[in-house]
């Protein structure tokens, strides 16, 4: 298996590895970082590393500077047949998360998450647990008041907004806990209600959605799924108006489509 | 066709147009009273739907006029003017109307949000 890091992450790559508890060795190499991480029926059991950001002690902190590897560059990895060796108790989740960690730790290493993160009107909620998983994090009081905001309901540049966190350290958290697999996203995203009401109706659609915002005192920016249900209740009632109910029925699937 | 038969239809097409204008202007009435609805613009909705009541008293005067119930010349006079002024106000309040909602349909057509 071969990829490159503009595709997935190292991180997310390592997580899916895990998580269907294969075994083999995941050969990284950026230019600034190489190395590799060896897991046996979906554990960690070894890392080594050829060049690094930082030096590096121990196992986990060499797991934690290979999964800094974001920019260009490619991993891949080969397939062994599980040796059953001893689990090194490290937990991908938890790894996953120190080394996002690491990157607001340094600014200084210009690394760049940004094409690795959902656009900011996707929707994510917390991610359930199958039956019988375990999972062993250490949360930081930002990361776990992230994650706790993610309900599902608001977008993810609303929850960043109203996090508190500063912009770029809370789009690196946001890394850390999607490449971590504790956030999913929904299938539903706030689509551009105005440009679709535009396509269909001219500049009368656009001017009815933006009165649908004013009638129902909502922010657009900040906008979660109950208050785009209740605006979308509102639009379809605005438009019948109009253009009579069997178009705006039409209109209104044509905005739900594009929340998918 | 003698002379009370064409009376009698001309008093039906002017009682008829009366009540196409009226509904007409009803319907454009209702469509304004939708716009105010849903962009909370005012477009004297109320007003076009009541000024055309105008033609249809100017129809109903005018009828009243040719009948032969009014017998005195100056009542008759004073019918046939309050039925002109009755229908100038009637068109001068549905054009009002009907300018201010073309003005809204304008902006809207214009509206680049």
């Amino acid at each position: 298996m071969h990829g490159t890091m503009s595709s997935i992450s190292v991180a997310g790559m390592l997580r899916l590895l895990c998580s269907f508890g294969r075994s083999g060795e995941l050969l990284i190499d950026s230019g600034r970082i190489k190395g590799k991480i060896v897991i046996d029926s979906g554990n960690i059991v070894s890392a080594t590393a050829e060049r690094t950001l930082f030096k590096t002690s121990g196992l986990r902190d060499t797991v934690v500077q290979l999964l800094l590897a974001l920019e260009e560059g490619s991993f891949s990895f080969i397939e062994l047949a599980p040796r059953n060796e001893k689990p090194s108790g490290i937990g991908i989740e938890d790894v996953i998360l120190e080394s996002a960690r690491e990157i607001w730790k340094n600014p200084g290493n210009s690394v760049n998450i940004r094409d690795l993160i959902f656009p900011e009107d996707e929707v994510l909620r917390t991610t359930r647990l199958a039956a019988g998983r375990e999972i062993t994090v250490s949360f930081q009081a930002d990361e776990w008041n992230l994650l706790a905001a993610f309900n599902g309901d608001s977008d993810i540049g609303t929850v960043l907004e109203d996090s508190g966190i500063e912009r770029g350290k809370a789009e690196i958290i946001l890394y850390g806990l999607t490449s971590a697999g504790l956030l999913r996203r929904l299938r539903f995203k706030i689509p551009e209600l105005s440009k679709i009401a535009r396509e269909e109706l001219g500049n009368i659609g656009a001017a009815i959605v933006d009165s649908e915002f004013i009638r129902q005192k909502f922010d657009r920016k900040k906008m979660g799924m109950k208050n785009f249900v209740s605006l979308l209740n509102g639009l379809e009632a605005s438009i019948s108006e109009i253009t009579g109910r069997t178009r705006a029925k039409v209109i209104i699937e044509k905005m739900w489509a594009a929340t998918k | 066709m003698s002379e009370e038969a064409m009376q009698v239809y001309s008093h039906i097409a002017v009682v008829s147009a009366g009540v196409l204008f009226w509904a007409g202007f009803m319907v454009f009435g209702f469509i304004a009273g939708r716009y105010t609805k849903v962009f909370n613009r005012e477009t004297f909705s109320g007003l076009l739907m009541t000024a055309p009541s105008g033609i249809l008293i100017y129809a109903i005067l005018m009828l009243l006029r040719s009948s032969t119930m009014v017998k005195s010349q100056q009542f008759n006079d004073g019918l046939q003017v309050a039925a002109y002024v009755f229908l100038l106000v009637s068109a001068v309040l549905c054009l009002a109307g009907m300018i201010k909602f073309g003005k809204l349909l304008d902006e809207l057509l214009k509206y680049k949000g």
